[in-house]
């Protein structure tokens, strides 16, 4: 299995005691998968794909990422990990702002130690994949708003991660972008990427290879 | 390295997005940074940078002192220097020297040089040679050798043009042929830099002997031996003085009964070591104002670091660690605060041209440099990356702290970092008050107490009184009779200018160098042994003209007149010091004193007058010395000054007093022409320069605290919005919601007053060696600081909290 989670729980303290965001939840995630979460909004979709990211590790439990024991590293192990097999694709695209197209691509790799010539040609690749190379030097503002989330996308992709996890991808988008934007995941699924998304569309859930439904931090089905 | 640089480019983009933070942040540290570089230029070039001379460290001024006396500094006389030289073993070698006036003659107009006599060990003991030519040697000094001199390289720059073949050539001075033997290099200056030339320091048998001791008009300056101990030589000059003591009995008992002996202190120390204090005081209240600054931008970053959550977690998701986005606010701030240091060091330059100006004033053009040299781009370097990092901590929590994940929800307003952003905002604003109240309490001590000083009277009228200093050498005016016709003439004609009201002549002319000219004096009938040693006075020599145009009060008695002349009866005039320390309860008219020690061969002057104590040297000091003026017809001296009571400019004044000279005697100069009032202003320099920095430092601590205290409260006001619409839409009115705004802000500065008064309250006590006539607990500086930083504070929360009555309830309760 790529993603192994055991009982995992998360909880924050409140006033009057503890409120449960994610509550026991065991999954199992295969490679290749395009697994979509759904629930209505406060079930944990976001708390768990954090847990995944690893950007959230105040949570108790087991979680393996391709046989790694994330709960037992350390927070520098951690981020190795995380560097090493996540990506991450937001509802609000999240691109920086005084950044070009280019230079949000380059980001993740300037944080991984590649040397300059790698991450052009690396950037240079992935403008290509994406058709965007006439972008490269805008700046997100310049672009509309499915647009942006393709950069995000393959911003997401830059790093080679074993994981691509999307919450909320089309969220922000017009509905003709969102398509494009979930054709473009599917074909990265066909092309044989694993895939964690968390959306309120049926419709985009349907897409996925297998879909996981959550309320109030319990997992529904699995 | 290389992503360190990245990051310094990325932050340089950052900056540039955001123009006018940037220059608001720029401009704040670099009124603290260069406030500090300003005060660290002036410790470094006074106590740190050693001085220009090879093993400076070994080089001590040596002086006599007679510390029952209440005298701690008393020069050099030649005997003295003479036993310590052969004596102190501890000492590689010894010099000797003092200032003296010499007249060029050359040009249109006579002109004043000022020259050093000195041993010729002075430049051996310096380890100095010539630029060109020679130094003095011993032959120099024999009596009766041929006058030489050596110039320094300004005046052979001046007079000559840089001309080499000026060695050999002869110089008049003072009537006598001074043949050139030497130039200086151009940065040699010692005792200061205002010596044109060095002339041999001769000393005649008189001089030579036991006579002479107590003449302490000369500095001594000596080179330890390599391992010898200030201890050591000061043991020495004990164990010399007790040698003198015993070949001397008649000495002994003065010995004893003063306490005399030799003190030697290192050069630098001599020179500045009494300035530690206050340069200490002024680093500290830099310090302040650095504080501020740094809370200030601290505040103005945890703003903008609030706003850039959403990007640093983004950056976090894409793989950049804590330390990666530290690293990244650090390259920020960084380049911040170097451009800070850049301006600062502009500011720095103006400082000093201030400090400069006053606080170095009185070691007239020294020896010190407080230039921005390597060493101070070193310490504004350290500065501006500790600020950097200061400043970057907060907001590094804020942006890179344990709950990166909220960063991502709702465009980054996470809520526990509000409240970490709320209460660190507070914590600066209180710590920025805290210091400005103690800053500007400082401030108006110093105010109060220099507003005491400066209202000290001098016991002499300064209003539009003006001084010119002359000095009557060579042969010409060897007879002192000679010497008193100049000045009667010179008066003569300059009391005949339209517009002169008075003219009057005094030798060591108060607020002067020549100030503490004083010596011994004996009462006639006293009789003098060990326990009850000669009184010691400041004595000068006047005219009839000089309390009159002085306006020194003539409390009993008569003034001089032309009739008491060297044929007459010789006469003296006391001061109220002296006539209530040794007359007190009786009527000093008709006693008599004699200058020196009273001996058989004492000349006795009958008191025929007692005037107005007046200062000498300091407004600010106790006059402890008692004073003695003799008539200069009696009594001679070369050198002295003209003082001149007229209501028209300097320059006309000095222009119409040259043309009289001329009439009486054109080669003679006049020279350092002031008003009276300028010299006590120049005396005030060490006292005026701190208390004007210090009242520029707290003026910039106040803005940043109120633009601090604005800042706050505009930003918690937006924070609150959604709670204010609330409460308006509940029915609270504008003046409830000005009123919740103002309270907020009331306990915040509430809370920085106290702490800044009980702050003060705890410095108070380093602050009062610095101030004269008030306590450094003076209530109404207090209560006056805290006055004003109240209502400061209150004009910085009124705009905050009219926005805030002025939110509108729907669209805040929307945003909500």
């Amino acid at each position: 299995m790529l993603i192994s989670l055991r009982k995992l729980e998360r909880s924050y303290p409140i006033a009057s005691g503890r409120t449960w965001v994610l509550r026991n939840i065991s999954l199992d995630v295969a490679a290749g998968e395009f697994v979509s979460v759904t629930g209505p909004s406060g079930s944990g979709k976001s708390s768990l794909l954090n847990v995944l990211g690893m950007m959230d590790s105040q949570w108790q439990g087991e979680y393996f990422l391709d046989g790694s024991p994330v709960h037992a590293c350390t927070p520098a192990q951690r981020q190795r990990l995380q560097r090493a097999s996540i990506g991450f694709i937001f509802q609000q695209y999240h691109l920086l702002a005084d950044l070009t197209v280019a230079e949000n691509l380059e980001l993740p790799l300037s944080y991984r130690d590649m040397p300059a010539a790698q991450r052009r040609a690396r950037v240079a690749e992935m403008l290509d994949r994406f058709q965007n190379v006439a972008k490269r030097d805008l700046f997100p503002s310049q672009l509309s708003g499915g647009q942006q989330q393709l950069v995000a996308v393959a911003r997401a992709l830059i790093t080679q991660p074993r994981v691509i996890l999307a919450d909320e991808p089309t969220g922000a988008l017009h509905s003709e972008q969102g398509q494009m934007i979930m054709q473009t995941l599917k074909q990265l699924n066909v092309e044989g990427a694993t895939i964690i998304q968390v959306t309120h569309n049926g419709e985009y859930a349907a897409l996925g290879s297998r879909r996981l439904e959550l309320f109030d931090g319990w997992l529904q089905t699995g | 390295m290389r992503q360190f640089f990245s990051d310094l480019m990325h932050a340089a983009r950052q900056w540039r997005a955001r123009p006018g933070l940037w220059l608001a942040i720029v401009v704040t540290l670099a009124l603290g940074i260069g406030a500090n570089t300003a005060v660290f230029s002036v410790i470094n070039g006074l106590l740190l940078r050693p001085l220009p001379f090879a093993d400076a460290d070994r080089l001590v001024m040596v002086y006599n002192t007679y510390p029952k006396n209440d005298l701690e500094f008393a020069g050099t006389s030649i005997p003295d220097y003479l036993d310590r030289r052969e004596g102190a073993p501890s000492l590689e070698d010894l010099a000797m020297f003092n200032q003296i006036s010499l007249n060029l003659t050359t040009g249109q107009v006579p002109e004043q040089l000022s020259a050093a006599r000195v041993t010729p060990s002075f430049f051996s003991v310096l380890q100095v040679s010539a630029a060109y030519g020679r130094v003095l040697d011993d032959a120099d000094a024999e009596d009766g050798a041929a006058p030489v001199a050596v110039l320094s390289h300004g005046l052979w720059q001046r007079l000559y043009g840089g001309d080499r073949s000026v060695l050999g050539r002869e110089l008049v001075l003072s009537g006598r042929n001074y043949q050139i033997v030497g130039v200086m290099p151009e940065a040699f200056a010692f005792p200061d830099r205002q010596r044109d030339l060095f002339v041999p320091f001769v000393f005649t048998a008189a001089q030579k002997s036991d006579e002479e001791r107590g003449n302490e008009y000369s500095m001594s300056i000596g080179r330890l031996k390599p391992g010898a101990t200030l201890a050591g030589l000061n043991a020495e000059m004990d164990l010399l003085v007790q040698r003198v003591g015993a070949r001397l009995p008649d000495y002994l008992p003065f010995i004893e009964s003063s306490g005399f002996t030799g003190r030697a202190e290192h050069l630098q120390e001599f020179f500045v070591g009494d300035l530690r204090g206050l340069l200490g005081l002024l680093q500290a209240a830099t310090l302040f104002v650095l504080l501020i600054a740094a809370a200030n931008v601290a505040n103005l970053l945890l703003a903008q670091g609030l706003a850039r959550r959403r990007e640093f977690s983004v950056r976090a998701a894409m793989g950049a660690g804590r330390a990666q986005l530290f690293r990244q606010l650090i390259a920020e701030s960084l380049l911040a605060s170097i451009a800070g240091a850049g301006l600062g060091l502009l500011i720095a330059q103006g400082c000093l041209a201030l400090m400069d100006g006053q606080l170095l004033q009185r070691m007239g053009g020294s020896l010190f440099h407080t230039a921005i040299d390597a060493g101070v781009l070193g310490f504004t370097l350290l500065v501006s990356v500790l600020v950097a990092l200061l400043i970057s901590i907060l907001p590094a929590i804020v942006v890179a702290g344990p709950s990166l994940v909220e960063g991502l929800k709702d465009g980054g307003h996470g809520t526990t970092s509000s409240r970490f952003t709320r209460l660190s905002r507070s914590t600066l604003v209180v710590v920025q008050l805290a210091l400005s109240v103690a800053l500007l309490i400082g401030a108006g001590l110093m105010l109060r107490s220099f507003d005491r000083l400066s209202g000290v009277g001098p016991g002499f009228d300064p209003a539009h009184l003006y001084s010119a200093a002359y000095a009557l050498n060579g042969d010409q005016y060897a007879d002192p009779a000679a010497r008193a016709q100049f000045i009667e003439n010179s008066l003569n004609g300059i009391r005949q200018i339209p517009g002169v009201a008075a003219a009057g002549m005094i030798s060591g002319l108060p607020f002067s160098p020549m100030a503490d000219s004083s010596g011994t004096f004996a009462i006639r009938g006293e009789v003098y042994d060990a326990t009850h040693v000669p009184p010691h006075a400041f004595q000068r020599i006047i005219d009839e003209g000089f309390f009159p145009t002085s306006r020194v009060p003539l409390l009993l008695g008569r003034n001089f007149t032309v009739a008491d002349s060297a044929d007459a009866s010789r006469v003296v005039i006391i001061d109220k010091l002296l006539a209530d320390k040794h007359f007190a309860g009786q009527d000093p008219l008709g006693k008599q004193l004699s200058r020196g020690g009273g001996g058989d061969d004492a000349q006795w002057m009958t008191i025929v007058g007692v005037v107005g104590t007046v200062k000498a040297t300091e407004l600010g000091a106790e006059v402890r010395k008692e004073t003695m003026y003799v008539p200069m017809r009696q009594t001679s001296f070369p050198v002295g000054s003209l003082l001149v009571r007229a209501e028209m400019p300097r320059d006309v004044l000095t222009t119409k007093i040259r043309a009289v000279l001329k009439r009486v005697d054109p080669g003679q100069p006049i020279f350092d022409v002031r008003t009276m009032q300028e010299r006590i202003d120049a005396s005030l320099g060490p006292q005026r320069a701190p208390m004007q920095l210090l009242l520029v430092f707290a003026g910039v601590a106040l803005v940043l605290a109120a633009v601090g205290i604005y800042a706050v409260l505009a930003f918690l006001v937006g924070q609150r919005a959604g709670e204010i619409g609330v409460r308006m839409a509940i029915g609270a009115g504008r003046g409830d919601i000005l009123r919740l705004v103002l309270r907020q802000s009331a306990g915040l500065v509430g809370l920085g007053l106290v702490i800044g008064v009980v702050a003060a309250l705890l410095l108070a006590r380093v602050l009062s060696s610095q101030l004269y006539g008030i306590s450094a607990y003076d209530p109404l500086t207090y209560v006056a600081v805290v006055i004003l930083l109240a209502v400061v504070a209150a004009a910085a929360s009124l705009l905050p909290a009219r926005r805030a009555s002025h939110i509108d309830p729907l669209r805040a309760l929307r945003q909500e």
